[in-house]
């Protein structure tokens, strides 16, 4: 199924088993290519390692947390052009806006749909194609 | 003289008027200081209360999450996967409606036994049976731990709610499990001792810092210094304590760190 798609990969960092084989099974069958980690050390190991389109971090995880992780991928120049959508079980207003506040490209509260998430990545992934293909264009002088 | 004497009287009298101020003021301060404590104490509960909620939003929000996931994505999907991977998506749901259960049955356990609200339903049973039976569930669902049984025969029998006993049980079992590595020993001892009959599982883990020993019992202890990647909320061994206590029993922890800890409890004759 992957019409839209030119094999991307996505990232999923989450802890919890389930969760993260949900996540990362509906992206598969959307067409991605899904790498998986468990805790945020691997997860920016293979961030490092090759091209990620896109990262779905979780927050709460052993070791460095979620905010460790964002702000990482947001200071290091390699990695923060990737859109990381936060994908949490913390539901706090405040925690939403701290985490656009630094970065991220979205926030999606756990329980979530197979439709929503498929839904959210596509649209992060559509919005950074397009502002990748305004910059081409300007540079360019099209 | 006179005016001597008037003076001397009136210097008392100040005197004592003013070390009646000072009584007063001193009351006053002390009232201010213990108002000042509670609202301390106030502002700490209301913190911990509020942290609680937090914690048990997200950990409802963890099993709900694979619920909801693997629900619609086999709704969606169902034409584009294998028997066999549905087979294993249903199994997640069933695993994390388990989670979900003990979680809400903890939440119940704890706010009855804060409220004083559990009822025991005591009867006379086999307390030998019910920890060999705890013993070889323990067996089964922790089957790279050496769990091992050593009890004293003839246990006479004791007037306790075996399905709570067994709670304790499992949660101590589970909790020795958790805490240590696979393959190392977890002991589970029972013996009379004088009008009581103590039961203990000790484990070959990570043990307890001496400063936390009182406190693991605590529930806003235990949700304090929760991990990350712990599951549950931590309470099992606060509803433990309750569970024990309303029997007329006492449980206690001794550890060192590094080399294991066990936790004992009592149950009267």
């Amino acid at each position: 199924m992957a019409r839209r798609h030119e094999t991307k990969t996505i990232l999923i960092i989450e802890d919890e088993a389930d969760v993260r084989h949900f996540a990362s099974r509906v992206l598969q069958l959307e067409g991605y290519c899904v790498l998986q980690a468990e805790d945020g050390d691997k997860g920016l190991r293979l961030a490092r390692e090759s091209p990620m389109a896109l990262v779905l971090l979780d927050l709460r995880l052993p070791g460095d947390d979620g905010w460790a992780v964002l702000q990482q991928m947001k200071t290091e120049p390699a990695l923060s052009a990737i859109p990381v959508i936060m994908f949490t079980a913390s539901a706090g207003v405040s925690q939403r806006n701290k985490a656009l506040s630094m970065g991220a490209a979205d926030y999606l509260v756990k329980p979530l749909n197979a439709a929503s998430l498929k839904g959210v990545v596509d649209r992060i992934l559509y919005q950074r194609r397009y502002q990748d293909a305004i910059k081409e264009s300007v540079h360019t002088g099209g | 003289m006179k005016d001597e004497a008037k003076t001397k009287k009136r210097i008392t009298n100040e005197l004592a008027e003013l070390c009646q101020r000072i009584a007063e003021l001193e009351k006053v301060e002390a009232e201010r200081q213990q108002l000042e404590r509670k609202v301390v104490e106030y502002e700490e509960l209301d913190r911990l209360k509020s942290d609680l909620l937090s914690t048990v939003s997200h950990e409802l929000r963890t099993p709900l999450a694979a619920i909801k996931g693997y629900t619609t994505m086999l709704l969606d999907y169902d034409r584009r996967l294998r028997c066999e991977e549905k087979q294993e998506h249903l199994q997640s749901i069933d695993r994390a409606t388990d989670r979900l259960t003990e979680l809400v049955d903890h939440l119940l356990d704890m706010s009855q036994l804060n409220a004083g609200l559990l009822k025991l339903e005591k009867q006379p049973i086999s307390i030998s049976k019910l920890i060999r039976e705890a013993v070889a569930e323990a067996k089964l669902t922790a089957p790279r731990h050496q769990i091992v049984l050593n009890m004293r025969k003839g246990l006479p029998r004791v007037n306790i709610d075996a399905k709570r006993i067994r709670q304790v049980l499992d949660n101590l079992i589970d909790n020795a499990c958790k805490y240590s590595k696979e393959g190392s020993s977890v002991v589970v001892q029972a013996h009379r001792g004088g009008s009581e009959l103590h039961i203990s599982v000790a484990d070959q883990g990570i043990g307890i810092p001496a400063g936390d020993l009182e406190r693991v019992f605590d529930w806003m202890y235990r949700i304090e210094k929760r991990l990350p990647q712990e599951e549950g909320l931590g309470l099992g061994l606060s509803i433990s304590k309750g569970l024990v206590q309303a029997h007329g029993g006492r449980i206690w922890m001794e550890s060192e760190e590094g080399k294991g800890s066990k936790c004992s409890f009592t149950l009267p004759l």
